[in-house]
């Protein structure tokens, strides 16, 4: 509810407690997820994907997700300090029975491999344990929904 | 639900390890952060991202055969892949039932 919708009950009603009337006034916050898209939870998924590679410089923005069950995407885009323009990267890991094999523009390919192989999978694991956890209020081991958070279908 | 993950099928993969023991958001983060304080890598993967200066926007075309070999065992791989791929069904699954959708 906005704040001009609660000054106007405050106004109807000649007091702020608001409860009292049987009005309940949700956090902006608290929108449901019911209303939200598959595009737009992979956007809320994304937020905490930018998270987990190191501080996104600034003036950079930076996301990383999963797209479907064989694909994970990195884009970054940034102002480039000299030229002044808009940049940006995307960077598509595709998940394939022999390896992670890692698409950047330029018909640059390779697979994952070592040091990096390792990183890709704990970046993974962490997004998928946060995203479980803070989005979707599941225990990320078992899929279930977590007593301890509230259900995200409640919200 | 049966999801599980094959963590016996990668053993050699200690990071996957710690990072599948930890207990909470926290322990993940600093687990991560002395991954990266320790060898940087998570920088190099990040300064790897960065396009080329002569990068151009030709599409994904070649082939998939043409990347080099992985250096990891078909076995191992398989079990790497099967652990994102299973957590990637479940993100789908937590996606859909929070937006009321039928999964598949």
């Amino acid at each position: 509810m906005t704040g001009l919708l609660k000054k106007t009950l405050v106004l109807l009603t000649g007091t702020e407690d608001l409860s009292s009337f049987g009005f309940k006034i949700p956090a902006a916050s608290q929108k449901s997820y019911k209303t939200l898209s598959k595009r737009e939870l992979i956007q809320l998924e994304s937020e905490i994907g930018a998270q987990l590679f190191g501080p996104v410089p600034v003036g950079h923005h930076r996301q990383f997700f999963n797209l479907d069950r064989t694909t994970w995407i990195w884009y970054e885009e940034w102002i480039d300090p000299e030229t002044k323009k808009r940049k940006e990267a995307t960077i598509r890991y595709e998940v394939h029975h022999n390896g992670i094999l890692k698409a950047q523009e330029g018909a640059r390919y390779n697979f994952l491999e070592g040091q990096e192989l390792t990183n890709f999978i704990a970046a993974v694991q962490i997004y998928y344990e946060r995203v479980m956890r803070e989005i979707y209020h599941r225990d990320p081991v078992t899929g279930q929904k977590h007593p301890a958070f509230p259900s995200a279908s409640a919200v | 639900m049966g999801f599980e993950y094959s963590e016996n099928r990668i053993g050699t993969l200690a990071s996957y390890e710690d990072v599948k023991s930890a207990q909470n958001m926290r322990e993940a983060a600093a687990l991560l952060d002395a991954q990266r304080s320790a060898d940087n890598t998570l920088n190099e993967l990040y300064a790897a991202a960065q396009p080329q200066p002569v990068a151009n926007v030709e599409s994904y075309t070649q082939p998939v055969e043409a990347a080099p070999a992985p250096q990891y065992s078909a076995e191992q791989q398989a079990g790497i892949s099967d652990i994102l791929t299973n957590a990637a069904d479940w993100l789908s699954f937590a996606r859909a039932d929070a937006t009321s959708r039928k999964v598949g």
